[in-house]
């Protein structure tokens, strides 16, 4: 099967086609949803990095004339929202914070979650007991509402946020780690570690944690496109970095605006659905690619 | 005619080729092992007879059940065949059943499969099947879930599942290796009395020799996807002809009783088991072969002497008896291992 | 000729779902340095967990565990460490025992690392050595393990267990994932480690034609307990033990003339649940031989011969006596194929 030459995100089809020939990436060419994602997420990281080029200056300012509808003035590709702000320059602002806090807050998440994950797995009994009820603790409380009254405690900062969201989402990585770590912990290599006379601390980093990592992977990159998700909510809300702007916030200051000017909405939240998307893409591409039901010949 | 005639039989994955042109029969009350290592395509062997090679897998060659032509069959009535003409017990007891339904529920639903029954005398015939196959207290036991049976139980409810709608033909692919050797003699023996009563062709797909000399009337030996050697059982044993079933004889430490044998090195065979697709070209067992030489470069020819065959260069059939064959009971060509 | 490993009274206790079970319960033996000991038994028969207790895989729930005098049972963490290079395992399936992520050279050098033996060169030095003595070629050494045959990397986790040169080696089903050809080679390789290095093995199968290629001397497990154990030759000239008999029989020989025998009658049914074990002998409830004694006495491991130890009432009851009438002698078909 060959794969259509792709006419999107700014690379050659040819030079892509070429590149998915290599030894290396030849697997990747089985993954539309891998290579989609993968598209999709270097175009955002790409208008993140160059809003600064791109639209010097703060995009708070006022810049031209309220509610210009998109299209219309050529200066305003995007339009200007109801305090005649450039939404252009908005959204490519926008797209670094939420980058920033969606991989931040899961980058919390998995150091958190595997640290934990792997010790319950691996010692089991009271450990297992003690770190698994906690993460229970977490799981029982509505996430949102956890992750509301810790940014309302620690105020809203773009670290606060990430760190409520991270701390929130720890859990489900846990329970991940914790189910491949019980595996791995049965496995023949670790009771011959044991027999070698290798410490617990050496066991578990060089045998039962790299080889517990497989689904987190995959878990990883959705982790990411949650937690943009819930920076949303949080600034749709007005809970957000007010020093900041964000789609979410977007989305919340164009509500009102909705019947008679709905791009003010629909272009944060559609940035929102294609980097959330890009994000599940990887991550059901990467499920393909590290758990493939027929094995490569 | 024979109650089975598999003719030319090949199954290919792209262009590795598991199972190579195969050809044998199996008479109705016969038992005829397949023998042979892992990768040497016996199982594969049993999943095309019966059609369910996994999809890219391609299956060549004529399969004749009962005078009725497998080959061309709609996979309607290829669905029909199976259970109905062909039993198919596996290796794993475990996995063969379902775990949340009765042991009752799942023989009830292989008679009924194959046969008009009402609910009730279907459970009344799925209790005799469990009798059949020597299941202590058959009809308390009905209701019990796979979990509550031993392995050894388990593989006998597999089987009365086989042979629900009165097979002509079972196949029985490993069917003891997961098993206790206690519990294998068991099942072995069930499954030569079940051969014997019901008349039924018994294919067995086993590596184990020993399990082929106590069971089989006919055995089959594989190697690299083809068939090497085919004899009456009791022959082989005596006088294996293939040099790769000679070495396999000797690479099996042998049990003795009373005096033990003195300390000797197996005879090993060299080497690995070609995978499929990377099959050497001309005799595929000639390079772990000592007795190979440059007239093995190519595909030795099936030579057929009475109800002996042989693909190998050098084995001559016609002028073959069975004393000119270096037996591998010889001791003298072991080396000691001190 | 000095004991290597004495065990005494050892028994290992698991926690189930289904309460608590004793899957070693009092086993009692010695091994001398240069022998090996084979361990045969049905699967649940507690052989895996005996392996497992003296590698310290597992902890005893009591007995001793001595290695040279030393009783590695009651030693833990810091203090066992040093002890550990002088006991190594193999186990049975060699694609389970070697981390898939790990390098041939690291798994090998692991070992050496942890025990702080030598320095890079001296390491790397004697990572080839043992390669070359188990027949691996030193150039595959920057291999990861799936690029490796079942045989090979069975060769890869014995070189693993040289490194630290032990004097005993527990093999768990070494070969029983193998293929007959690769058996061969195995068994063949782990013949000549012992020749040339002097290790012993506690070998433990289920396939007693293994163990008796490769066993001086043979110990029979049932539902936990050793029922009978002797040196070769007397083991396969006489067994003494029902069971013993029983397994021998069961076991598929490549003897065409033996096809048709009934061997179900002799051992019918399955092991017991270990949880809640027959009291009095706990193989009665499948014993041909059974007496009302066998069922309501366990009888203890006796000698009935100069090494040669039974548990069975038959053999050692005051109104049978190691020579008595009660005896089982060999059944028919036992005697029927003695050397083929």
């Amino acid at each position: 099967m060959s794969l259509s030459a792709p006419t999107h995100g700014g690379m050659p089809g040819g030079i892509l086609q070429r590149l998915m020939r290599t030894p290396g990436l030849r697997r990747l060419r089985g993954s539309r949803a891998l290579l989609v994602g993968l598209l999709l997420l270097a175009t955002v990281v790409a208008v993140a990095l160059s809003a600064g080029l791109l639209y010097p200056g703060d995009p708070r300012d006022m810049a031209g004339p309220a509610g210009t509808w998109p299209g219309i003035d050529a200066r305003f590709s995007l339009g200007t929202d109801m305090l005649g702000r450039d939404m252009a320059a908005a959204m490519a602002h926008s797209a670094g914070t939420s980058l920033t806090v969606g991989i931040a807050a899961a980058a919390l998440a998995l150091l958190v979650g595997i640290a934990a994950g792997v010790l319950a797995g691996y010692f089991g009994g009271a450990v297992d007991d003690v770190l698994m009820r906690i993460s229970e603790l977490f799981q029982t409380m509505p996430s949102l509402l956890f992750t509301i009254i810790l940014v309302v405690i620690l105020g809203p900062t773009t670290a606060s946020i990430s760190f409520a969201i991270g701390i929130t989402a720890w859990p489900q990585i846990a329970r991940l780690v914790r189910a491949e770590a019980v595996r791995v912990r049965r496995l023949d290599y670790v009771d011959a570690a044991v027999t070698l006379g290798m410490g617990h601390g050496r066991i578990v980093l060089l045998h039962v944690l790299p080889n517990s990592l497989a689904p987190v992977v995959v878990a990883a990159s959705i982790l990411v496109a949650q937690a943009i998700l819930s920076d949303a909510s949080l600034s749709f809300l007005g809970l957000g970095d007010p020093n900041g702007m964000s789609w979410g916030s977007m989305v919340g200051a164009g509500r009102p605006m909705l019947r008679t000017a709905w791009y003010m909405t629909a272009l944060p939240g559609g940035a929102i659905f294609l980097t959330v998307m890009g994000f599940m893409l990887i991550g059901n591409g990467l499920n393909d690619l590290l758990n493939p039901r027929t094995p490569v010949r | 005619m024979s109650l089975l005639e598999v003719e030319d039989l090949t199954v290919r994955f792209g262009d590795a080729v598991v199972v190579d042109r195969l050809s044998f029969s199996v008479e109705a009350g016969e038992t005829l092992a397949i023998v042979g290592e892992s990768g040497c395509g016996k199982s594969m062997t049993a999943l095309a007879l019966t059609r369910l090679v996994a999809p890219p897998g391609r299956i060549g060659g004529r399969v004749r059940l009962d005078g009725l032509d497998l080959t061309g069959l709609p996979e309607a009535r290829m669905r029909a065949v199976r259970g109905d003409r062909v039993g198919i017990v596996f290796q794993d007891p475990m996995s063969a059943l379902n775990p949340v339904l009765t042991v009752g529920e799942q023989v009830a639903e292989a008679v009924r499969a194959h046969s008009p029954l009402g609910a009730r005398a279907a459970r009344a015939r799925a209790a005799e099947l469990l009798d059949l196959v020597h299941i202590p207290d058959a009809h308390r036991r009905l209701d019990d879930h796979p979990h509550r049976f031993s392995g050894g139980m388990r593989q006998r409810v597999a089987i009365a599942i086989a042979i629900a709608a009165n097979p002509s033909l079972l196949i029985a692919d490993e069917p003891t290796t997961a098993l206790d050797v206690t519990i294998q003699a068991q099942i072995l023996c069930l499954l030569d009395e079940l051969r014997r009563d019901l008349g039924m062709g018994l294919i067995l797909i086993t590596h184990d020799l020993g399990v082929v000399a106590e069971t089989a009337d006919r055995v089959l030996v594989m190697y690299a996807g083809r068939k090497v050697e085919e004899q009456d059982t009791p022959g082989l044993f005596a006088a294996p002809l293939h040099p790769y079933t000679r070495r396999l004889m000797g690479a099996k430490p042998r049990l003795t009783l009373g005096e033990p044998p003195p300390r000797q090195r197996l005879q090993e065979i060299p080497g690995l088991v070609p995978l499929p697709g990377a099959i050497p070209p001309g005799c595929a067992f000639a390079p772990r072969c000592a007795d190979a030489d440059a007239g093995c470069a190519t595909v030795p020819p099936l030579q057929r002497h009475g109800r002996a065959a042989v693909a190998c260069h050098k084995v001559e059939l016609p002028a073959w008896t069975p004393r000119q064959v270096p037996r591998w009971t010889d001791r003298s060509q072991w080396r000691a291992a001190e | 000729m000095s004991a290597l490993l004495e065990v005494e009274d050892l028994r290992v206790r698991y926690a189930t779902r289904r309460g608590s079970l004793m899957a070693v319960d009092g086993v009692s033996f010695t091994l001398h340095a240069g022998r090996t000991l084979g361990l045969v038994g049905e699967s649940g028969c507690g052989k895996s967990s005996l392996g497992k207790a003296i590698m310290r895989i597992v902890d005893p729930h009591s007995g001793a565990i001595r290695l040279d005098g030393v009783d590695i049972g009651r030693l833990s963490g810091g203090h066992l460490r040093p002890h550990r290079r002088r006991f190594q395992m193999v186990f049975q399936d060699p694609a389970a025992s070697l981390d898939p992520r790990q390098r041939i050279r690291r798994a090998l050098e692991e070992p050496l690392a942890v025990h702080g033996r030598g320095d890079r060169s001296e390491r790397r030095d004697r990572v080839r050595e043992v390669m070359a003595q188990v027949g691996l070629h030193p150039e595959m050494v920057d291999r990861l393990p799936h690029e490796f045959s079942g045989g090979q990397r069975q060769r890869i986790a014995i070189a693993r267990a040289l490194m630290l040169e032990p004097s005993l080696i527990v093999c768990d089903e070494p070969v029983s994932a193998l293929d007959v050809s690769l058996q061969a080679q195995i068994l063949n390789l782990l013949a000549d480690l012992q020749a040339s290095r002097g290790i012993a093995y506690l070998f433990i199968s289920h396939d007693l034609s293994v163990v008796q290629h490769l066993a001086d001397r043979i110990a029979v497990m049932y539902l936990g307990q050793i029922v009978e154990i002797a040196d070769r030759t007397a083991l396969w000239r006489s067994p003494a033990h029902p069971y013993t008999q029983a397994l021998i029989a069961a076991v598929p020989r490549m003897n065409p003339e033996r096809r048709g025998l009934n061997r179900t009658r002799l051992l019918p049914g399955d092991l017991p649940a270990p949880q809640d074990p027959p009291p009095g002998c706990r193989f009665a409830g499948r014993c041909p031989f059974a007496t009302r004694l066998c069922r309501e006495q366990a009888p203890r491991l006796a000698e009935i011969a100069p090494g040669h130890a039974v548990a069975c009432h038959l053999h050692t009851a005051p109104d049978g006596g190691p020579d008595g009438a009660a005896a089982p002698s060999l059944p028919p078909f036992l005697q029927k194929d003695t050397v083929q």
